[in-house]
């Protein structure tokens, strides 16, 4: 479980968020929705510390993040960014790099066993010593995802996953996070783009003037809802039992 | 069994790097060697191990003993001290083009030394020949480098503090206070006369004959602990080069190490500076040879940077002294004439893979 309790984040004395409140719990895969520069980064990097709010607290099961080491922190929760970086490792090294928080002073057996399962897992031990930067920007992904899993984490963050991919890599990469999200384990993902959080996430926090505005299951996402948090009109139907959000055109209206 | 199969591939990957470590290891060896047999006055093989045993002619175990072996020693010592802090700089400041003089330690350093030289008349006492400038009070002006340097170094780091350490101020104020302190070098060398001055300017010339034993063993502990303490960190360094949110979720206190490692990085320019002069460019380009040859693994860059250092400063001493007969030119000079060029062509020909797996 992941509890948020009244976490207040201001950058350079400017509110960014505002008491927000949330449980989440094991098994679930949350989006962080909302419009632009309503904070959803900013609350992912909050939630492993990678940005430190001095109000407020986050609970891990009964654990208090702030009272925690670093490198228990990065035992609990792994973070994929939304701009992936790597230097000149191969596959193997990069993925490798996911067992930091458990090194001493050397790499133990198990640690390149662990990087090894989880490269067959993703289908990426034919390029396991191939440079990653030689990778299209899809098997970045994968990397960066491996890496996370290879953390051995409670709790996976990813900001933005999909943004920057094709629309067959976006439904892998989703497909992929879906997988790793064992009922043991959480995901948050901060997401833009609304249909693709709700074919990956069962459920949505939705934020607004540095708050939470909403928080729930795929029920909670209506037309009016959409509106009130991203100004925009659209309509909501159903395909497949799935929710589809389609933007109305500005001249819908009119026709009507 | 394919499991077993590709970590064996993987251990076999690691092992080329070793080997690659073990080649520049044997190189660096024999230009030690070639070192001590190359001078002024000329010495074969057997006449140069004779004398290093002590069993040579007197006056050959003299040179060898007295003048070549500090100095060889000194070209060791100081490129790889320099090549690794370097590497670190690269790796901390996030910027390719960082070397060990990025936090203006190097402007700082050759401040001082213009101030105990012009100010405080520690100048030229003896011009003999032309190019053979003895300071009369060297130790006045080794110090008064070292602490500009260092107080660069720690005027930069404090700024940094201000900015919790963000990669990008470090790297602006260390090119601001860098002009800052050169600009207050050329108004002290305006007021200089034609002695001091040249004294002075000799003096930031990069020249591996200052070294003596006592300095080159303070530059030694001072580079040892540097590396034991940038090899334990190894693996924070190779997860900061995926970027500082990514390394601190990997539980890497960036700010901490940022810290730390700027010290002991401006600490070994410092001291190499103090006691050799400018040598440019050996910080800049080895870890980037390095990089081409092993990667970014620290493991293996940080020793690979290292030995190409020394191997570096210790071929360009050679050519300082074979290039004019009868002349040994300061060293500096040989490593940018020709780490420039070299620079430029690792950059033309780009990032092709980086190294072979």
């Amino acid at each position: 479980m992941l509890k948020v309790e009244d976490l207040t984040f201001r950058y350079q004395n400017t509110l960014v968020l505002k008491e927000i409140n949330f449980t989440i719990e094991d098994g679930d895969i949350v989006a962080i929705l909302g419009a632009n520069g309503a904070g959803k980064s900013t609350l992912l990097k909050c939630l492993n510390h990678i940005l430190k709010s001095e109000e407020g607290t986050i609970k891990i099961d009964e654990s208090n993040l702030a009272l925690l080491k670093d490198k228990t922190k990065a035992q609990l929760i792994s973070y994929v960014p939304q701009e992936i970086i790597f230097g000149d490792f191969t596959v193997f090294d990069a993925v490798l790099m996911g067992r930091t928080p458990y090194l001493r002073f050397e790499l133990k057996e198990e640690d390149l066993m662990m990087t090894n399962q989880i490269l067959e897992r993703f289908h990426l031990l034919d390029d396991a010593l191939k440079n990653v930067n030689t990778l299209s920007g899809g098997q970045k992904q994968k990397v960066a995802i491996a890496r996370a899993l290879v953390q051995d984490a409670k709790i996976i963050l990813f900001d933005e996953p999909t943004s920057n991919l094709d629309l067959k890599n976006q439904l892998e990469i989703g497909a992929l996070i879906k997988k790793i999200t064992t009922n043991d384990k959480i995901t948050v993902v901060a997401m833009h783009d609304l249909n693709m959080a709700i074919r990956l996430a069962n459920k949505f926090l939705f934020l607004k003037n540095h708050q939470v505005y909403a928080y729930g299951s795929s029920k909670i996402i209506t037309a009016k809802l959409i509106k009130e948090v991203y100004d925009l009109d659209v309509e909501i139907v159903d395909f497949n039992q799935t929710k589809m959000i389609i933007p109305k055109e500005e001249n819908d209206d009119e026709k009507n | 069994m394919e499991k077993t199969n590709n970590l064996h591939h993987y251990h076999k990957y690691r092992k080329k790097k070793l080997i690659i470590i073990l080649i520049l290891c044997l190189i660096l060896l024999l230009l030690m060697i070639l070192s001590l047999m190359v001078g002024s006055t000329k010495m074969g093989l057997i006449n140069m191990i004779k004398a290093f045993l002590g069993k040579g002619e007197s006056f050959d175990t003299i040179i060898i003993w007295q003048i070549r072996m500090p100095r060889m020693l000194a070209g060791v010592i100081a490129g790889s001290g320099l090549a690794l802090a370097g590497c670190i700089m690269q790796t901390i400041l996030k910027n390719p083009m960082a070397s060990p003089t990025t936090l203006g330690v190097s402007n700082g350093a050759v401040f001082g030394a213009n101030l105990a030289i012009i100010v405080l008349g520690c100048g030229a006492i003896s011009t003999t020949q032309g190019i053979n400038i003895n300071l009369n009070n060297p130790y006045l002006t080794t110090i008064c480098a070292f602490v500009f340097a260092i107080l660069s170094a720690l005027i930069i780091l404090l700024l940094a503090r201000k900015s919790k350490y963000s990669a990008e101020v470090v790297v602006l104020a260390g090119v601001a206070l860098g002009s800052l302190f050169s600009a207050g070098t050329t108004i002290i060398q305006y007021f200089a006369d034609d002695t001091k001055l040249s004294s002075a300017i000799f003096w930031t010339f990069g020249d591996l004959n200052n070294a003596t034993y006592v300095e080159n063993l303070i530059m030694f502990i001072i580079i040892i602990v540097a590396f034991v303490y940038f090899y334990l960190m190894r693996f924070a360094y190779n997860s900061l080069t995926s970027g500082e949110d990514v390394a601190t979720s990997l539980g890497i206190n960036v700010k901490k190490i940022r810290f730390i490692s700027l010290l002991l990085s401006s600490l070994i320019c410092a001291v190499c500076v103090a006691f050799l002069g400018i040598i440019g460019f050996v910080g800049l380009i080895a870890p980037h040879i390095a990089k081409k040859l092993v990667g970014s693994d620290h493991g293996y860059l940080l020793i690979s940077a290292m030995l190409i250092g020394s191997i570096i400063l210790l071929v360009a001493d050679f050519l300082a002294k074979i290039l004019i007969k009868q002349v040994s030119l300061p060293i500096g000079a040989i490593t940018s004439l020709f780490g420039a060029p070299l620079f430029l062509m690792l950059l033309i020909k780009g990032k092709r893979g980086g190294y072979n797996a």
